[in-house]
C-alpha cells in the first residue's frame, strides 16, 4: 500500500495580506506562539501517556492477573503490581484435562495450513507475478473478494460438507477450512514478494541452461525465501487465532483446539480467572512472540535480499 | 484478514511489463512463449482446485440450503425437502432479523468511524512526539494488534466483569458514580455495544494508525512550508494537505475497516453471545443463533446469503479501489 500523491491536487490558499505593523507586533506573536507550542507539546504528551496507559492496559491486566496468586485476584480493591508473583495459574492451566492435547491440535493444524498454503501458494503467486494469461486479473480479484466472506456465512454449509465427507471432529476437515482463509492471502502476499525480485534473474538462469522450472527454483527461490518465512508466520498467526470454525466443527472435548478450551474456563462456580488468565498468556504468547518477529524479518530479508540482489 | 502487501525493493526495478522491455524484448523467458502458453494455468491449477473444492462448493451449498426446510428432523433422516423461497420470506418478514441488519450497519458505523478518528488523530501525534514517547506508544500498539481476538475478548470480558472488574472499580474511585457490580454486557444493549464497540476500536487503532503514519512521513515537507508561508493554520494543513493526498489509503482503510467490522463475531460472541435478549445479535451472530442454536439451518442459510450479497457489494468497492490505484495489476 502506498500514498499515491498527485501533487496537483492540492491547491495553495491565496496569501492574506499581511496589514499589521511589522517591526514588533512580529516579535510578540512569536514569544507567544513559541509558549503555544509548549503547551501544545506538553498537552499532546499527556494525551500520548493516557493513550498508552489505554493501549497497553488489556495486555498488562492479562499478564499481571495470569501470575497473581488466586486470593490476590478476586478483590474489592484491584492490586496493580507484581508483587507476589506466582506461576501457580499456569501450573493449573498446564494440568488441566487434555490441554497438551489440544497444543497439539492447535499446532498440527495450524503448521498443515501453512504447509499447504505456502505450497499451492507459491506456484500460484508465480503464475499471477511472472505471466501475462488470460484471467489472470479475475483470479487476482477473486483472492481479493474471498477474504471479505465472512466466516459466519460460510460456517452452515462446511458444517453439512465435513459431515458429508466424515470430517467433522477430525483435524483434516478443520485444515481445509482454515485453508479457505489462508490460501489467498498467502497468494497475495507472496506474489508482491515474487514481484519484487527482476525477472532478469530467472532470464539469466535460463540463459545458463536452466529450464523455466529449474530457473524459479534456483534462481528466484533462495531470493523469496524470507518473504516466504514472513508469509508463513503471518498465515500460521491466522490459522492458530480462528475460533468459530474450530468451536462448530471440533465437538469432541479431545478434539478442541486451544482457542475453543478458552472458552471452557467459565464453570457455574464463575470464571477460574486465574487460570483463564495464565492460558491466555500461553496461548497468545507465541502469536506476539512472532508478530514481532515477522516485522523484523520482513525488514531484514528485504534488505539482505536486495544486497545478494 | 486481508493481506498487508510487502512493499517491494525499488519501484523501478520491479515491473516487468511497461518501460524498456517491450512485450518484443522480453528475454529468453519472453521469446519462448511464441505458442500458447499453459505454464501459467498448471501452476495456478493446484489453489484453483483448492479454491473450488473448499469455497466455490460450500458456497453453492449454502444457496441449496438456503431454498430448503433444514432442522434436526431433516438432518437425520437425510430428507431434501425444498421449500421455494419461504425461507427468504421468513427472514425478511421477522422483525428480529432486521434489527440485526439495523444493528449490524449502526455498529459497523460506529466501530470504522472510531477506528478512523482515533487512528488519524494518533497518527497526526505519532509525527509530531520525540522518538521516545513514539517508541512507547508503538510497541504498546503492536502489543495489542498481535493480540488474538479471543484473547482480547476474554481479558475485556475480565477488564468489565460485574464482579471485581478493575472498570468498574476505576470508574467508582474517580466518583463517576457507583459502579460496583455494575453489569455492562447483561442488561443493557447498549451499553454492552459500547464495550464490544471499544475493544474493536481498541485493536483496530494500530494497523489503522501505523499506515496513516507511514503514509504522513512520506507527504513532502516543502509542501507544509509552502501553506505555511501561504498562511495556512494547523487545520487549514491538515484539511488541505494532509487529507487530500491520504485519500487514496484513507479510503482503503475505511473499506477494510468496513468488511472487517461487519464480519466481526468472535468477540461479541465471547462478550455477549449476542445478548442481552439478542439485543447485540448482529447479522452473523443472528445467522449463526438461527441455524445452530435454533436448529434451523434453512433460514440461518438464507440469512448467510443475505451477508455475504452485502459482503460482495463492499467488496466490489474494495476492489475498485485497489484497481485504481494498481495494486491489482
Amino acid at each position: 500500500m502506498s500514498v499515491v500523491s498527485p501533487a496537483s491536487r492540492w491547491v495553495p490558499t491565496v496569501a492574506p495580506a499581511p496589514s499589521a505593523p511589522r517591526t514588533s507586533a512580529r516579535h510578540e506573536t512569536k514569544e507567544r506562539r513559541s509558549r503555544r507550542a509548549l503547551a501544545g507539546a506538553g498537552a499532546l504528551n499527556v494525551a500520548a501517556l493516557v493513550f498508552f496507559v489505554v493501549t497497553l492496559f488489556p495486555v498488562y491486566w492479562m499478564v499481571l492477573t495470569a501470575f497473581k496468586p488466586t486470593g490476590d485476584i478476586i478483590t474489592p480493591t484491584p492490586d496493580f503490581s507484581p508483587l507476589h508473583p506466582t506461576i501457580a495459574g499456569f501450573v493449573d492451566a498446564i494440568h488441566k484435562p487434555f490441554f497438551w492435547d489440544y497444543v497439539s491440535n492447535t499446532v498440527i493444524v495450524s503448521v498443515a495450513t501453512v504447509a499447504i498454503s505456502l505450497v499451492v501458494g507459491v506456484l500460484a503467486a508465480l503464475a499471477l507475478s511472472r505471466f501475462r494469461f488470460k484471467g489472470r486479473k479475475t483470479y487476482l480479484i477473486v483472492l481479493l473478494a474471498i477474504q471479505a466472506v465472512p466466516q459466519t456465512a460460510l460456517v452452515i454449509p462446511l458444517f453439512f460438507t465435513l459431515q458429508t465427507l466424515h470430517q467433522l471432529n477430525e483435524l483434516l476437515g478443520l485444515t481445509g477450512t482454515y485453508v479457505i482463509f489462508d490460501l489467498p492471502f498467502t497468494v497475495w502476499m507472496l506474489r508482491g514478494f515474487v514481484q519484487s525480485v527482476p525477472a532478469d534473474i530467472e532470464d539469466a538462469a535460463m540463459v545458463d541452461g536452466c529450464s523455466r522450472l529449474g530457473a524459479f527454483r534456483r534462481a528466484l527461490l533462495p531470493l523469496i525465501a524470507p518473504g516466504m518465512v514472513a508469509t508463513s508466520i503471518f498465515a500460521f498467526i491466522q490459522a492458530w487465532n480462528q475460533y468459530l470454525f474450530a468451536d462448530v466443527f471440533m465437538q469432541l472435548n479431545t478434539r478442541y483446539t486451544l482457542t475453543v478450551w478458552l472458552q471452557s474456563f467459565e464453570t457455574n462456580r464463575g470464571t477460574d480467572y486465574s487460570g483463564l488468565m495464565a492460558g491466555s498468556v500461553l496461548y497468545t504468547l507465541p502469536v506476539v512472540l512472532l508478530f514481532v518477529l515477522v516485522q523484523r524479518k520482513v525488514v531484514s530479508g528485504l534488505a539482505s535480499g536486495a544486497v545478494k540482489g | 484478514m486481508v493481506a498487508i502487501e510487502p512493499k517491494p525493493l525499488s519501484g523501478a526495478s520491479v515491473r516487468r511489463a511497461g518501460g524498456e522491455s517491450g512485450p518484443g524484448g522480453r528475454g529468453p523467458v519472453g521469446r519462448l512463449r511464441a505458442r500458447f502458453d499453459w505454464m501459467p494455468y498448471w501452476l495456478l491449477a493446484p489453489s484453483a482446485a483448492l479454491i473450488v473444492l473448499l469455497i466455490g462448493y460450500p458456497i453453492v451449498r449454502l444457496f441449496e440450503t438456503s431454498f430448503q426446510v433444514l432442522t434436526l428432523d431433516q438432518l437425520f433422516s437425510h430428507k431434501t425437502i425444498w421449500n421455494g423461497v419461504d425461507n427468504y420470506r421468513t427472514i425478511f418478514t421477522s422483525t428480529s432479523f432486521w434489527d440485526s441488519v439495523l444493528r449490524t450497519v449502526l455498529f459497523t458505523g460506529a466501530c470504522v468511524v472510531g477506528t478512523m478518528v482515533v487512528g488519524m488523530a494518533v497518527a497526526l501525534a505519532l509525527s509530531r512526539l520525540s522518538r521516545l514517547v513514539r517508541g512507547a506508544v508503538s510497541v504498546a500498539m503492536v502489543l495489542a494488534w498481535a493480540m488474538p481476538p479471543i484473547s482480547a475478548a476474554i481479558v475485556w470480558q475480565w477488564l468489565f466483569a460485574n464482579q471485581y472488574g478493575v472498570v468498574d472499580w476505576v470508574l467508582t474511585e474517580l466518583h463517576l458514580g457507583t459502579f460496583q457490580n455494575f453489569d455492562w454486557t447483561g442488561q443493557n444493549a447498549l451499553l454492552a455495544f459500547v464495550v464490544i464497540t471499544m475493544m474493536i476500536v481498541w485493536q483496530a487503532v494500530p494497523f489503522v494508525a501505523l499506515s496513516l503514519y507511514a503514509g504522513i512521513t512520506q507527504v513532502p515537507q516543502e509542501l507544509y512550508e509552502a501553506a505555511r508561508v501561504d498562511g495556512a493554520g494547523a487545520w487549514a494543513l491538515f484539511r488541505r494537505v494532509t487529507v487530500p493526498l491520504l485519500t487514496p489509503i484513507i479510503g482503503l482503510l475505511v473499506i477494510l475497516s468496513v468488511i472487517w467490522d461487519f464480519n466481526v463475531f468472535t468477540q461479541i460472541w465471547v462478550l455477549t453471545q449476542g445478548g442481552p435478549n439478542g439485543g447485540t445479535e448482529t447479522l452473523g451472530v443472528w445467522s449463526y443463533v438461527t441455524a445452530f442454536s435454533a436448529n434451523t439451518f434453512g433460514v440461518g442459510a438464507a440469512a448467510s446469503v443475505v451477508s455475504m450479497f452485502l459482503v460482495a457489494v463492499m467488496s466490489f468497492y474494495y476492489v475498485r479501489v485497489l484497481v485504481r490505484s494498481g495494486e491489482v495489476r
